[in-house]
């Protein structure tokens, strides 16, 4: 039982030491990679927020540019560029996001900008049941020991 | 045997110490959540997550850091404390053979860091990215057997040379010192073999993935039988 509460006791640090490090997360700690993918490649990044971005896409012809959401298997976005465009983005959870064209015979670089961080409602959420939880069958064990 | 095993796991000053790495190792996976730097290209679509899932404990070296500096002070306080004590005495004076006592001793402290290192690093992944619950469901089913093969075979190698030393050791500061300097020295100095950290491993599957650790395994099972062999034939003073 010892052991027990002593492990409930761990979660529950680790879900402070989570928001903690979610609180203090901003703009200035992200940094995307540029990608470069041309015919039929598909390239792409981890974003490890949430992210509110700017994408600045220069193509070799007109293409159009998809962007998928790869942990949910489903297409975000589908713009087209004709030369080089600026195109503000929302990703809307961590994860991977993935670009792909519809050309294969054109060529982009991909240079994202963050311009505002955050984590989705969920994650706060999930913080937030998961350590109710914790908290509470803590209490419970302490309390059925002390009777 | 199951019921010292029960008394080792309830050891309050092991516990105490593993609630206060608990606070270092969830930072140690948090931070790599949030410093994870990836760009990718193929020529077909992938899924990746279960890489980040991996790769957190696999590659995080800041994790490897503390986790070898909780397990010389958990297997250090367990294995020497009692005999620079002279609590040692009573405890070998129990109808228990030696072997009996030293086997719950390391069983008991694999058990205590393998669980907790698994479930904080599934926690924290799992809170982490609850934004998708169907990229983290596929993420635990396909990475989950490399973390816990990963695991296993760390916390053994971790507590294996951990116990050798602590048992070899004249006093408990001596074996926390000199077992983690032997656990973290091979990471400074590069030493491949004797790291946790692999490159390369989603390319393989899944024995190959815990035969690429078979130097490891072998290392582990020789200083746990050592443990063994010292631990029965030197006095409990």
């Amino acid at each position: 039982m010892r052991t027990l509460k002593f492990f409930l006791s761990s979660v529950l640090i680790l879900i402070f030491v989570s928001l903690l490090f979610q609180v203090r997360f901003s703009t200035d700690d992200l940094v995307y990679h540029s990608i470069g993918i041309g015919g039929s490649e598909y390239g792409g990044v981890y974003s490890p927020s949430a992210a509110s971005v700017e994408v600045s896409l220069s193509c070799s012809n007109k293409t159009q540019v998809f962007v998928r959401d790869v942990e949910e298997n489903i297409p975000i976005y589908t713009i087209t560029v004709y030369g080089s465009d600026l195109v503000p983005m929302i990703f809307p959870h961590p994860g991977h996001y993935e670009f792909s064209l519809n050309s294969t015979e054109t060529h982009c670089s991909i240079i994202i900008k963050p311009i505002e961080v955050g984590f989705p409602t969920e994650n706060w959420n999930a913080h937030f049941i998961l350590g109710s939880l914790t908290a509470l069958s803590l209490a419970f064990l302490i309390w059925r020991d002390g009777r | 045997m199951r019921a010292l095993v029960k008394h080792e796991l309830q050891e309050p000053t092991k516990l105490s110490v593993l609630l206060l790495f608990s606070v270092l190792i969830s930072a140690a996976y948090k931070a790599f959540l949030i410093g994870y730097r990836s760009s990718f290209s193929s020529t077909y679509p992938h899924f990746h997550l279960h890489r980040v899932f991996v790769e957190m404990g696999h590659s995080n070296m800041t994790f490897y850091l503390f986790a070898t500096l909780m397990a010389s002070f958990i297997v250090g306080i367990s294995t020497r404390t009692e005999r620079d004590t002279g609590v040692a005495l009573s405890i070998y004076a129990l109808p228990y053979s030696r072997k009996a006592i030293l086997t719950a001793k390391f069983f008991s402290n694999f058990l205590l860091i393998f669980v907790y290192s698994l479930a904080l690093h599934v926690v924290v992944f799992v809170l982490h990215f609850s934004g998708t619950l169907e990229g983290v469901l596929k993420a635990l089913r396909e990475g989950i057997p490399f973390v816990i093969i990963f695991y296993i075979i760390v916390t053994f190698y971790v507590v294996s040379l951990s116990s050798f030393v602590a048992i070899s050791s004249p006093n408990t500061y001596v074996a926390i010192m000199v077992s983690f300097l032997a656990l973290y020295f091979p990471v400074l100095a590069n030493i491949k073999w004797l790291m946790p950290a692999l490159t390369e491993w989603w390319e393989a599957g899944l024995s190959t993935y815990a035969t690429s650790f078979k130097t490891l395994i072998f290392l582990s099972t020789v200083l746990f039988i050592a443990y063994i062999i010292i631990g029965e034939r030197r006095d409990v003073r």
